[in-house]
């Protein structure tokens, strides 16, 4: 990571500093991943493009995140992209080293499986990188007043709570724990789990207060606030899903009732992100 | 909680698209889950059906690709097969393998291996057992 020319406000030192901060936040968010065995056989497994197809999300949602609190005060799109690109590098490395210090990744270890296992981590980690600014600082009150005001509005809501909603899932996703316990569940239960998670979803977002709170407008009753915020959120939390199972190959093959099953066991905790979004994000 | 007498009338168009997609995608959700509840298919018993999808020389022998279909709601774990190859009446060898899942209406696909070639024999292949998870 070469030292980007950064704005006025901020010299070469406080960017190194914040590249220092964004591989700690890398390490910090991608370490329960690096150390899951099927995240390991999932770079091999994965099918490439819809690997790519991931990375490419991935970048979006990195520059989106820079906008709403990457690991520098950005100024425009361009800036964001530039923090997105070196939030990813970070992530790569960071994966690259920590991989290799477990020995997941030796000498022997073929090219595309280094490159396919590498890649996959990078996700969690280039978003612990883009994140650690907030995660790893006191927050800095002008400039997260800033950064709050950049979100604000409807859209900026749901694409944090989509942001949320996709880090809390995607640490859970790679376990072959989602689909044994779709497969234990039986239909009631997994209503059941719809209705708890929707009921979350409502509670954590409203009554505690921890996302959109300052956002839902005066004069929103409880239905208007459950239609505008909760169906929505929990619909983002349901598409993100399925989109981390197709991924990671969970879909192929299963019947509609199996990938429904499974779909409200990850929607669960994509659910749970998608409300507490705020807190990480 | 807020006033709802101060309520703002134009509800933003995002807003409708965003509570109309996510209305939608509960429905069909909650639609598919209720229709599996109802018909309580999950509780049958599996039914695997095996197929032979391909064979090919692998190393120094033989692969057989094969696809497990589920035809029941139940879903099967660690599913055992065993795959024979036989000349007339004579079984010249055989070889097994397992699928973690395969689970209600859905399909796994894996393979055995032999070290003859299975092109010049007949091939049976069956499920042997299977776990519930």
């Amino acid at each position: 990571m070469a030292t980007r020319p950064a704005p006025e406000t901020t010299g070469d030192k406080a960017y190194a500093l914040g590249l220092g901060r964004a591989f700690g936040g890398a390490i910090i968010f991608a370490l329960p991943l690096l150390m899951t065995m099927e995240m390991w056989s999932l770079g091999s497994s994965v099918r490439p493009e819809r690997l790519c197809l991931f990375l490419i999300l991935n970048f979006v949602i990195l520059v989106g995140l820079s906008r709403f609190g990457g690991f520098e005060r950005t100024m425009s799109l361009g800036e964001d992209m530039l923090d997105a690109l070196a939030a990813y590098g970070v992530g790569i490395l960071a994966s690259a080293a920590i991989l290799a210090l477990f020995g997941v990744l030796g000498a022997g270890t073929p090219l595309h499986d280094i490159v396919g296992k590498v890649a996959i981590q990078s996700v969690p980690a280039s978003f612990g990188a883009m994140l650690a600014r907030k995660q790893l600082t006191g927050g800095e009150s002008e400039e997260d007043e800033a950064h709050a005001l950049r979100s604000a509005g409807y859209g900026g809501q749901l694409f944090l709570m989509l942001a949320g909603a996709l880090f809390l899932a995607f640490n859970v996703a790679p376990t072959e724990e989602m689909i044994l316990i779709g497969f234990q569940m039986s239909p009631w239960q997994s209503l059941m789990l719809v209705l708890v998670s929707l009921l979350l979803l409502h509670a954590l977002v409203f009554a505690a207060g921890l996302a959109g709170e300052e956002q839902a407008p005066e004069g929103y009753g409880l239905g208007r606030r459950f239609l505008s915020y909760t169906i929505p959120g929990y619909g983002i939390a349901l598409l993100v899903s399925l989109y981390v199972l197709w991924t990671f190959g969970r879909t192929d093959g299963a019947g509609l009732g199996e990938i429904a099953g499974t779909l409200v066991v990850l929607g669960f905790p994509a659910a749970v992100g998608a409300a507490i979004a705020r807190l990480v994000v | 909680m807020a006033d709802p007498t101060k309520g703002t009338t134009d509800t933003p168009l995002l807003e409708w698209i965003a509570a109309g997609i996510g209305l939608l995608l509960l429905l069909t959700l909650i639609a598919v889950i209720a229709r599996e509840a109802i018909a309580e298919e999950h509780k049958e018993l599996p039914a695997i059906e095996l197929a032979v999808r391909g064979m090919a020389p692998a190393g120094t022998g033989f692969v057989v690709e094969v696809e497990a279909t589920n035809r029941s709601g139940g879903t099967a774990a660690a599913v055992e097969i065993e795959a024979i190859l036989k000349t007339g009446v004579t079984i010249v060898e055989t070889s097994s393998a397992s699928f973690d899942y395969v689970p209600g209406h859905s399909k796994a696909t894996g393979g055995v291996f032999f070290t003859r070639d299975p092109r010049g024999h007949t091939l049976e292949v069956r499920p042997t057992g299977f776990q519930t998870p």
